[in-house]
C-alpha cells in the first residue's frame, strides 16, 4: 500500500462516518424525535447538539475536509480518472456537507441552545421548535444527500484500477 | 465498469454508510438522550426503533451481508480474499449477529412498555435494563462495522 491509496482509504472512512451520522438522522432520528412532545423534543436536540461537539466526531467531520482534497491532489499527475472523483467528492463534500453545516444547521442549533427548555411557556417551546425543525430537517436532507454523493464517488475512486502511467 | 467492480462499490458504499449510522448513535444519540428523563428516554428510543425499520436503513444494513459474500466468491482465488474474508466476517457476525441476537431482543422487551400509566419506578427500572447493556452492544457492533468497512478497502490495494 502506498501513501496515496493509504490517504484514499482514510478519506473513504472519514466521508463514511460523517455521511452515516447524517443518514442516521433523516433516516431514523428526525422522524423519530418528531413524535416527541415540544419540550421533550427541544431537550433531545440540544443534547444531542452539545454531545456531537466532541474529539471523535470532529475527527470525521473535519478529517474527510482535510483528507479528500489531499488524496485528490496526490492523485493529480499520475490517475486523471481518480483525481477528477476525489475532487469531485471534495468539491461536494466541503461545499454541501461542511459549508452548508457551518452556514445553516449550526446557527439554528445555537438559537435552539438559547431555549430554557425547563422553564419556556408552552406556546415559546412551540415557536421555538417550529423556527428550528421545518429549516433544519429540509437543511439537513441536503447534506444528507451531499454526503452520500461524495461517498460513492469516492468508493468509485478506490475500487477503480489504478491507471500505469506510460513512462 | 464490470458488474464485480460495481458490486465492489455498492458494498464498500453501504458498508461505510453503517458504519456511519451506528458512529452516529455511539457519538453523538446514545450520549444525548442518556441526558433525558427516563420517560423521555424510553420515549425516544421506542420511536427511533420502530422508525429505524425503513427501506432506505433496511437497505444498508442489509446490503453488506447479502453482496459481501458473493464479492468474497469472486474473490476466492485471488490475494483479495483474506481481507473480503476478514470484512464479511467482521460485518455478519459482529455488526449483523450481534444485532440480531443482542440489541433487537432488548428492543423488543423495550417496546412492549407501554409508557401510558406505568409508574416511574417501572420506566426507571425498564430504562435500567435496556440503556448500559444496549450501549455496550452498540461499541461493539460500531467497532466491528469500522473493522468491516477499512477490511474491505485495503483489500482493493493489496
Amino acid at each position: 500500500m502506498n501513501r496515496k491509496q493509504l490517504l484514499t482509504i482514510v478519506a473513504l472512512v472519514s466521508v463514511g462516518l460523517s455521511a452515516g451520522v447524517f443518514y442516521t438522522f433523516s433516516v431514523a432520528i428526525n422522524p423519530a424525535l418528531s413524535n416527541l412532545s415540544d419540550q421533550q423534543y427541544i431537550l433531545a436536540m440540544q443534547h444531542i447538539n452539545r454531545e456531537i461537539q466532541n474529539p471523535v466526531f470532529f475527527l470525521s467531520f473535519f478529517g474527510a475536509a482535510i483528507a479528500l482534497p489531499w488524496a485528490a491532489r496526490l492523485y493529480r499527475q499520475s490517475d486523471s480518472a481518480k483525481y477528477k472523483l476525489l475532487a469531485f467528492a471534495a468539491a461536494v463534500y466541503i461545499i454541501g456537507v461542511f459549508g452548508l453545516t457551518s452556514v445553516a444547521n449550526v446557527p439554528l442549533n445555537d438559537t435552539l441552545d438559547k431555549i430554557p427548555a425547563q422553564t419556556a411557556s408552552a406556546a415559546q417551546l412551540q415557536d421555538a421548535r417550529k423556527a428550528y425543525v421545518g429549516p433544519w430537517n429540509a437543511w439537513h436532507t441536503v447534506r444528507t444527500v451531499s454526503g452520500v454523493v461524495a461517498l460513492s464517488a469516492t468508493a468509485i475512486a478506490v475500487v477503480r484500477p489504478t491507471k500505469k502511467r506510460e513512462s | 465498469m464490470s458488474l464485480q467492480d460495481a458490486v465492489m462499490i455498492l458494498a464498500s458504499l453501504l458498508t461505510a454508510l453503517t458504519m456511519g449510522v451506528f458512529f452516529g448513535f455511539m457519538v453523538a444519540v446514545n450520549p444525548g438522550l442518556h441526558r433525558l428523563t427516563d420517560r423521555e428516554y424510553v420515549k425516544a428510543m421506542q420511536s427511533i426503533n420502530r422508525v429505524i425499520l425503513n427501506p432506505l436503513f433496511m437497505i444498508a444494513f442489509i446490503g453488506p451481508v447479502l453482496l459481501l459474500p458473493l464479492v468474497l466468491f469472486w474473490a476466492r482465488n485471488a490475494e483479495q480474499f483474506v481481507p473480503l474474508l476478514i470484512a464479511a466476517i467482521a460485518y455478519i457476525i459482529g455488526v449483523f449477529g450481534v444485532t440480531s441476537v443482542a440489541n433487537v431482543p432488548l428492543n423488543d422487551q423495550l417496546a412492549r412498555l407501554d409508557l401510558r400509566g406505568v409508574s416511574d419506578t417501572v420506566v426507571a427500572q425498564a430504562r435500567t435494563t435496556y440503556e448500559q447493556p444496549w450501549n455496550r452492544l452498540h461499541v461493539i457492533r460500531t467497532l466491528f462495522a469500522i473493522v468491516a468497512t477499512v477490511s474491505m478497502l485495503v483489500s482493493y490495494v493489496v
